[in-house]
């Protein structure tokens, strides 16, 4: 393929927003193509059609910016002999090929996909269609995503399933019936809510979605930002939502209760709950009655379906639900699974529910196999079993802050830390503080600043060995740590040392793969 | 089994008449549209020659001038229908005033020798029908499975030339793995490739056979038989070449065979038909809502 053709990620959250440029025309993805006969219009870029290898020799072929093999095209369902020798001919075809774009024709038969995902060489467009087996179509789209990260991906599908191949991470779609309208609707708003939405749109494409949460987690979820903005969990199936899976696991791996008095609350639909009627009621009954031993409490908030947020770290939980009181079995179990996990950390702990008689998270707390004391939602009832249990608290006091900071840095740089960190609120900002030094901000998510990134560099960290003047591109990184998720603070570290701190735009997974491009924006430098 | 159509003979229109013969039938077998050749008897022992003249002396009558013969595979295979039969009933047609007799065969059996030795002691103008379907030799091979090339018929065509021969190609109309759009394109590149060769050129537009490839296909919805659009259109695109131009589609308006909609499959059936017989493109205008249907079809890929 020529040099004078690229394309460029700049944001991806599942979905990627991206910039190719073709002898200095630029157009922009995600994109929907005009189907013009013979071609596909790209904005101010021509693309030649999928042509059938059978017919190439002699029907007139014009010359578009971008060439496409022809190939035979392989019905998805046809007997395997047929599907070996017509594959192999391909395969053939593709080897000596030297066109930009490639049409992938998937077949029912795995050892035929496979052979051609092992030989498929590197191509500008791939382009893909709606297969009826969305497990053979998402496993060969995100093997060869991530084997070509710089490549663009079209599938040509229903107008309602955009949203969801949008949200896979499809580049261009076709404009046909209604589609722009459904392109339109996702990307000026690309939210999860909506492609669960449109998922209901038939058995197709909530089958799709399903499988794409339920199986293609490891592929997709790098992929998803953690971003820790308002999210709304409509439809059941957010349950399954990678961004919810992915909360409930990077909790269990990264949170343990600070003290082993633990008290369960309800959720609040206020977010964040402490600034809620229940909770301030709940909190100012436990600094009045606890004093200075405040802190040698931990609180676990339960909810759906995130299920547990700890105190500590409920400013990172911003969502609502539609609360009806009815919980489906699957809810109360990933809760009490996650719950429990928790729990396994501390070492005989003694658990507090503090929920009215006939709550619905009951439920979720009848078969734990821990001891559990009821409050019924009796305040009274709660101080008689803080009274009694008095020597598990009244004692030297954890630091109610430093705890706080702790916990946040260890979750959102997915490493535990024990270091002495502080939070402090201040009348315009809040700060992060170590050893008296200012180490960054609170402002949705912590954002450290270089001194800060030096505590952390075996945290989020990307290397490189070059003089830091402005962003980092692909081409500069070395190496870096592989829990990297797009829009996560990343430091920047050179010679051991951090150089900088900023934000990455793509997955770790693909950092050091993409052709082109910058890969963290750097906010400071050291 | 025998059955009566209107065609043009030497430049007439009369009436002609098909005989399906019982024979082994074709040898080659492994087309992946075809499976007449299931409907053949197995028994090699039967005396074709008594049946077609059986045949022959209860459908004739005085009007009739071109016979056309099918075996669900070659007459001239020699396997198929035995030397001494196929002269015998070549010279019967003769001895019965006949103007014309088509056979059809693969190219392989077009052999000099054997068709003079067909020919002597008669007048009768014999036509050979060869299923070419397309020109282009990688859907002779990968969409097809025909089992000879282009240049297997260009030799077959210039014996039947040496012979006097009349030459018939039968052109198929949307092979599998094709587009409807690819598949328009190549049955018209086809007729022109062979615009000098051929003097009747027959469009075969695709029907489901029984236990073929191609019925797997359409039963897995990876296959649908062509649009009577895309009949009108390879007509109308091929009606001012030198052979003459016909269409008989099969299963017309079926579920197995080409079809537009109900409203205006009866129409355009007639019309190819009429066409059949004067090639005159006007008849192939013709409008439809469902024109809208096909012409997105025609924008797939």
């Amino acid at each position: 393929m020529e040099n004078n053709l690229s394309f460029e990620i700049l944001y991806e959250d599942g979905h990627r927003i991206g910039k190719v440029s073709i002898n200095n025309i630029l157009e922009n993805t995600p994109f929907i193509l005009q189907n013009r006969g013979d071609y596909f219009q790209f904005g101010n870029i021509t693309i030649e059609k999928p042509i059938s290898y059978l017919v190439a020799e002699t029907y007139p072929r014009e010359r578009y910016d971008l060439t496409t093999v022809p190939l035979i095209q392989i019905p998805f369902d046809i007997p395997l002999k047929e599907a070996k020798r017509i594959s192999a001919l391909n395969l053939s075809i593709i080897e000596d090929s030297r066109e930009h774009c490639l049409p992938v024709y998937l077949t029912k038969y795995k050892e035929i996909n496979q052979e051609l995902l092992d030989y498929i060489p590197e191509k500008f467009i791939y382009f893909f269609k709606r297969i009826p087996d969305e497990r053979i179509l998402l496993d060969f789209f995100f093997k060869l995503k991530f084997k070509y990260p710089s490549s663009i991906f079209f599938i040509d599908c229903k107008n309602y399933e955009i949203p969801i191949f949008l949200f896979i991470g499809f580049d261009l779609f076709l404009n046909e019936e209604n589609n722009e309208r459904f392109f339109k609707e996702y990307m000026s708003n690309p939210e999860p809510e909506l492609v669960e939405m449109y998922s209901n749109g038939s058995v197709d494409s909530r089958r799709l979605l399903r499988i794409l949460y339920k199986e293609f987690y490891k592929s997709f979820e790098p992929h998803l930002r953690r971003e820790f903005k308002r999210s709304y969990y409509i439809d059941d199936i957010s349950l399954e939502r990678p961004q919810v899976v992915r909360w409930r696991k990077e909790i269990e791996e990264y949170y343990k209760p600070p003290t082993n008095l633990i008290l369960l609350l309800p959720c609040s639909a206020k977010k964040p709950y402490r600034n809620s009627k229940s909770h301030t009621k709940i909190i100012s009954f436990l600094r009045e009655f606890l004093k200075d031993k405040y802190p040698n409490l931990s609180q676990l908030i339960l909810t759906s379906p995130l299920g547990v947020v700890p105190r500590e770290l409920e400013d990172y939980a911003d969502y609502d639900i539609p609360v009806t009181g009815h919980w489906s079995q699957e809810e109360l179990d990933s809760l009490s699974q996650l719950l429990c996990s928790l729990l396994y950390k501390c070492s005989n702990p003694l658990i507090i529910a503090h929920f009215s008689d006939n709550s619905p998270y009951l439920n979720a707390l009848k078969d734990m196999p821990f001891e559990i004391s009821y409050t019924n939602g009796s305040l009274d009832e709660l101080k008689k079993i803080l009274e009694f249990n008095r020597s598990l608290w009244d004692k030297e006091s954890i630091s109610e802050y430093k705890t706080k900071a702790q916990k946040m840095f260890s979750f959102q740089f997915k490493k535990e830390y024990n270091l002495p960190f502080d939070y402090i609120e201040r009348r315009k900002s809040t700060d992060l503080i170590f050893n008296k030094k200012n180490i960054g901000i609170f402002q949705n998510k912590i954002k450290v600043n270089v001194t800060g990134g030096e505590q952390i560099k075996d945290s989020l960290w990307v290397n490189i060995d070059f003089d830091l003047r402005g962003d980092v591109f692909s081409k500069g990184v070395i190496s870096n740590s592989d829990n990297i998720r797009p829009g996560d603070d990343v430091i920047i570290i050179r010679n051991n040392k951090c150089v900088g701190v900023g934000e990455a735009i793509v997955s770790s997974d693909i950092m050091k793969k993409l052709k082109r491009g910058k890969v963290v924006k750097i906010r400071m430098r050291g | 089994m025998f059955f009566y159509n209107r065609e043009n003979v030497q430049g007439k229109e009369a009436k002609a008449l098909s005989i399906i013969l019982p024979t082994v039938g074709c040898r080659w077998r492994r087309c992946n549209m075809c499976s007449y050749f299931e409907d053949s008897p197995t028994d090699s022992s039967i005396d074709t020659f008594s049946i077609f003249v059986d045949e022959f002396n209860s459908a004739y009558d005085n009007e009739i001038r071109k016979v056309k013969l099918f075996t669900s595979g070659s007459f001239l295979d020699p396997r198929e229908v035995r030397p001494e039969c196929a002269k015998k009933i070549v010279s019967f047609l003769s001895e019965k005033g006949i103007n014309e007799v088509t056979l059809e065969s693969r190219p392989e059996y077009v052999i000099e020798g054997y068709l003079k030795e067909l020919m002597e002691d008669s007048d009768l103008q014999i036509e050979v029908a060869i299923g070419l379907e397309s020109s282009n030799n990688r859907v002779l091979e990968h969409s097809i499975n025909k089992g000879f090339t282009f240049e297997d018929y260009i030799s077959s065509s210039k014996v039947l030339k040496k012979l006097d021969i009349k030459n018939k190609a039968y052109l198929i109309i949307k092979p599998p793995f094709l587009t409807e759009k690819e598949a328009i394109y190549d049955a018209i590149n086809s007729a022109k490739a062979i615009e000098n060769i051929a003097d009747v050129i027959s469009f075969n537009p695709m029907t489901v056979h029984k236990d073929t490839l191609v019925e797997y296909l359409w039963n897995k919805g990876e296959y649908s038989p062509p649009w009577a659009w895309s009949i009108l259109k390879i007509l109308k695109e091929t009606s001012n070449l030198r052979p003459d131009i016909i269409c008989h589609p099969v299963a017309f308006g079926r579920s197995r065979g080409p079809k537009n909609c109900k409203n205006c499959n009866r129409d355009i059936e007639k019309r190819i038909l009429e066409f059949s017989l004067n090639n005159d493109p006007d008849i192939l205008d013709y409008e439809c809502d469902c024109k809208k249907e096909w012409e997105e079809e025609l924008l797939k890929f």
